[in-house]
């Protein structure tokens, strides 16, 4: 798994479950990613505990594999 | 700064000077360094690299200094977390936590290193003759970040 990001566009009022459907049936690598139950999601800095949160505009989206600092 | 994340090494006077005070009764200091004996499945490891999300990453120390200064009533704390090419017996990571009482110091320095394992958005890779391959954190690890949470609810 690589780092990176990207800038999307996607439709308005997508909730994050539905953002993460359509970004498996953009590229085959979130099917990978999503499939990893150690991955932890991020929205604006903080971890998501609802899957249905509503994005907007402006929003920054992570997917983090297992950390490992110190 | 009392966070810092930095591609440079750091001075350990020069960061101790940060937090020295009349007020403080002891210090404990944790200083993580690369080891010489690391070795991964074919050969010995001569580098580490370390990536972060920096943004993240800054946000989450800052909350575990709050943590530790707010649970342990610490005078003051400092934590530096080095990126990028590491060699052997560089310096990783430096931690200071500042109290009345060696105590608190003490917890509070290892409460923070527990969670700097598993808990904090850093990415650490062993490098072999210029090939990288991903650290995995230990279960011992995982268990011990996770008895933190009986203790400190903030």
């Amino acid at each position: 798994m690589k780092k990176g990001n990207e800038e999307i566009n996607v439709p308005d009022n997508l909730n994050f479950l539905e953002f993460k459907n359509l970004l498996k049936d953009k590229k085959g690598i979130f099917l990978e990613i999503f499939k990893d139950k150690n991955v932890k999601f991020f929205l604006n800095l903080e971890e998501i505990s609802n899957p249905r949160i509503r994005l907007k505009d402006g929003d920054q989206v992570a997917f983090l594999p297992p950390v490992t600092g110190g | 700064m009392m966070i810092k994340i930095t591609k440079k090494t750091f001075n350990l006077e020069k960061e101790f000077s940060r937090v020295k005070s009349i007020k403080n009764g002891g210090y404990c200091f944790f200083l993580g360094t690369v080891r010489d004996d690391i070795k991964n499945k074919f050969t010995k490891v001569d580098s580490i690299f370390l990536e972060c999300y920096e943004e993240l990453a800054l946000k989450q120390l800052r909350h575990l200094r709050n943590q530790a200064i707010k649970n342990w009533k610490l005078n003051d704390c400092l934590i530096i977390h080095r990126i990028g090419k590491i060699f052997l017996g560089e310096k990783i990571v430096l931690i200071i936590t500042a109290s009345s009482h060696r105590e608190e110091a003490m917890r509070s320095c290892e409460f923070i290193i527990d969670n700097l394992k598993v808990n904090a958005a850093f990415w650490k890779f062993h490098v072999s003759k210029g090939i990288q391959q991903a650290v995995k954190y230990k279960q011992k690890d995982l268990n011990k970040y996770i008895k933190w949470s009986d203790v400190v609810k903030f």
